[in-house]
């Protein structure tokens, strides 16, 4: 459904991303994992249309996505895809139903409408009882459990995460990941993770890593659970986690 | 301690090095102007004089220093909004040196050290700034050089480093930094009873000085000017409460009705700060009061048989005045406006990423002054023009035109008010586009 072939990237004389392909299917969980500065983020940015690559193209069902101008990549954004952070992605001032009710808001949904939508995904990620509140007084992983909902409110084909527990402790981050997962998966929306935690990628059907913005290795579900995590020959020495 | 303080300002981004420099323009402006004020009512030249009766003679001398020192205020309105630039930026300095032992009183102090630091190389480049004008002007006009006494400099100076550093400590406030280095920004407390006793206590001490012009009892003219100048400083604070409950109110409702997305995130913001936008609105309606307030008088005249040429050019020079006042007012509507653009620019730059096309944010600007400044502005340009007309309409010479004249003046002024800050927001709209670059997204 969504795929890339061949992406490159620099910043001034840093290559992030050289040379990367990779495919994610209808549905499917897919992580992303590699060693800070690895290029992870910055596959997500152009997978989602955020940035552009230099070379290479982005594919959605087919079409060519990092050709569209920003106007055409922000609608291809709005009606495909939602996108969670590590933090500070919920606008401050708004309640929680608010936040989540936005880019329904954005869609031209009514505001009864939207309102009822966002609690009902609140109720489904397990904080209706945070619906009133704002995010300063949330926990953080009251917070990101917000965030997702507002990720899947608009029904995306796929779900961008960018290390969602990075700022959580272990116990919290499980019950994100779950929570994040358990919906992807009832609502058949695919999830593009990235993470250097190994228990975050544990969760995915599949396992992508990345090394100095090469892909350096694919494993699926069976492999990485086991513990003998990547199938690549480059990346055997175990650097996943970094 | 004191390492600690210089450490912090030597590892200053380059946005809080503006808000430095601003801070101390403000503080260089605001005592320019108090030495020129305290200077003009304290030397004394005793022989009458023919070119320099504005000064020798008692009324226009005392007038002078009064408008001097009123012109302070949009001064010291435009340091405080500077003073909160780059806020979210120092906050989390701050809130690093929480993590680091600090206590709360010292990462209070360390920022009242910044404040009060720009505050004096400010007041010291102010001090210098007016005896180069005093010097060069005295020496055009007569060769005399009747400077301030060191003592007075110093007074002021010691004033204006004492209020940077007193705002500095309430300023912290605000802040709530964990131990664990986390941030949070304490919900505003709405009026306290201490508050409206300040305002009481303000309109008494302007109506004081004004009733008792010539027999006040403590200082004779200069008591009476001073209890005038406290008073006003006091009436303006109750402005800005007053502003705030509206612009609070009005906000509140429009998030409660609001369909569009952009008009709930506007109304949001304005809810949940609203008295940063009366302080930066407060300077802004006070220019609309008078404009209709002016405007209402000319109506009055221009309608009325004794009108003369002198007297259309007075009212133009008082218009441009007010255009002046408006202008000063919209830089510090400005300053507010980059600030409250930074805090959320994570926020924006995510909604950006997940699909909200950068115009629509750029919508959420121009809204939140539009629903900030148009309270204000009406409010202002009815009790403007309301107070003239109610207070000579039984005069001779008040005719439907006069009125109409009046009701169109205010209406203009207001509308004038409120393009002001739209416009200020349409500009904010080029650093909303830096805001959203994709980098904002990176710290995660
Ligand atoms: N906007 C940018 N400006 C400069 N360098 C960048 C920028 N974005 C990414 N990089 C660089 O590209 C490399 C990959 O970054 P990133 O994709 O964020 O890695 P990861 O998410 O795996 O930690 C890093 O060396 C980073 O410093
Ligand atoms: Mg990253």
């Amino acid at each position: 459904m969504l795929e890339a072939r061949a992406l490159r990237k620099t910043f001034g004389r840093t290559t992030a991303l050289d040379g990367v392909s990779l495919e994610i299917g209808e549905g499917e969980i897919v992580a992303i994992t590699g060693p800070s500065g690895s290029g992870k983020s910055t596959a997500l940015h152009c997978l989602a249309g955020v940035i552009r690559p230099e070379s290479g193209e982005v594919r959605l069902d087919g079409r060519r996505v990092d050709t569209l101008g920003e106007d055409a990549r922000t609608r291809l954004r709005r009606e495909n895809f939602g996108i969670v952070f590590q933090f500070g992605q919920l606008v401050p001032e708004l309640s929680a139903v608010e936040n989540v009710a936005l880019p329904l808001l954005f869609n031209r949904h009514g505001r009864q409408e939207s309102s009822r939508a966002a609690r009902s995904w609140l109720e489904r990620l397990d904080v209706a009882g945070c619906a009133d509140l704002r995010p300063g007084e949330l926990s953080g992983g009251q917070l990101q459990r917000v965030a997702v909902a507002r990720a899947l409110a608009v029904g995306p084909r796929v779900i961008f995460a960018d290390e969602p527990t990075g700022a959580l402790d272990s116990l919290a981050g499980e019950q994100v990941m779950d929570a994040l997962v358990g919906t992807a998966r009832e609502s058949r929306t695919a999830l593009v993770v990235v993470t250097h935690d190994n228990r975050v990628a544990a969760y995915a059907d599949r396992e992508i890593v990345l090394r100095d913005g090469a892909v350096a290795g694919t494993s699926t579900a069976g492999a990485s659970t086991a513990g003998a995590s990547v199938a690549g020959p480059s990346a055997a020495d175990g650097e996943v986690t970094a | 301690m004191i390492t600690v303080m210089r450490m912090m300002v030597r590892g200053r981004s380059p946005r809080e090095r503006a808000r430095a420099r601003l801070m101390s323009a403000g503080a260089a402006l605001a005592t320019f102007l108090l030495c020129t004020a305290a200077n003009l009512l304290s030397f004394r030249i005793d022989a009458p004089h023919d070119r320099l009766w504005v000064f020798t003679e008692h009324e226009p001398r005392l007038l002078a220093a009064l408008t001097l020192t009123l012109l302070v205020v949009p001064a010291t309105v435009f340091t405080y909004q500077a003073s909160r630039l780059a806020t979210a930026t120092r906050e989390r300095r701050l809130a690093a040196l929480r993590l680091a032992g600090a206590t709360p009183y010292e990462t209070r102090l360390v920022g009242a050290y910044e404040v009060g630091r720009q505050a004096l190389l400010g007041g010291l480049l102010g001090g210098v700034a007016h005896l180069a004008v005093n010097v060069a002007l005295w020496r055009s006009l007569d060769g005399v050089v009747p400077l301030l006494s060191p003592m007075w400099t110093l007074v002021v100076l010691a004033a204006v480093v004492l209020i940077g550093v007193g705002s500095g400590l309430a300023a912290g406030r605000h802040v709530v930094a964990s131990p664990l280095g986390l941030v949070r920004r304490a919900r505003p407390r709405g009026p306290r009873a201490v508050d409206l006793l300040l305002v009481g206590l303000g309109v008494a001490l302007f109506a004081a000085g004004f009733i008792g012009k010539g027999r006040f009892p403590v200082g004779g003219p200069y008591g009476a000017a001073l209890s005038v100048t406290v008073g006003a400083v006091l009436l303006l604070f109750g402005l800005v409460l007053a502003a705030t409950w509206l612009i609070g109110a009005v906000a509140r409702r429009a998030g409660r009705t609001a369909a569009a997305p952009e008009t709930l995130l506007a109304a949001r913001i304005v809810q949940a700060d609203p008295r940063a936008w009366a302080r930066a609105l407060t300077v802004v309606g006070l220019t609309v009061f008078f404009g209709s307030a002016v405007g209402a008088q000319q109506g009055d005249i221009l309608f009325s048989p004794w009108l003369t040429t002198s007297k259309v050019v007075a009212y133009l020079l008082i218009d441009l005045a007010l255009l002046l006042a408006l202008v000063t007012s919209a830089a510090a509507l400005a300053v507010h406006q980059a600030e409250a653009l930074l805090d959320h620019r994570r926020s924006f730059a995510v909604l950006a990423a997940s699909g909200v096309p950068a115009s629509a944010l750029g919508r959420v600007l121009t809204r939140q002054a539009l629903i900030a400044a148009s309270p204000v502005c009406l409010v202002a340009a009815v009790a403007g023009a309301g107070i003239i007309i109610l207070t000579t309409a039984d005069a001779p010479g008040w005719s439907p035109g006069t009125f109409t004249f009046a009701a169109v003046r205010a209406a203009v002024t207001a509308g004038i008010g409120v393009l002001a800050a739209v416009l200020v927001a349409r500009v904010s709209r080029r650093t909303l586009r830096g805001a959203l670059r994709p980098e904002e997204l990176r710290a995660g």
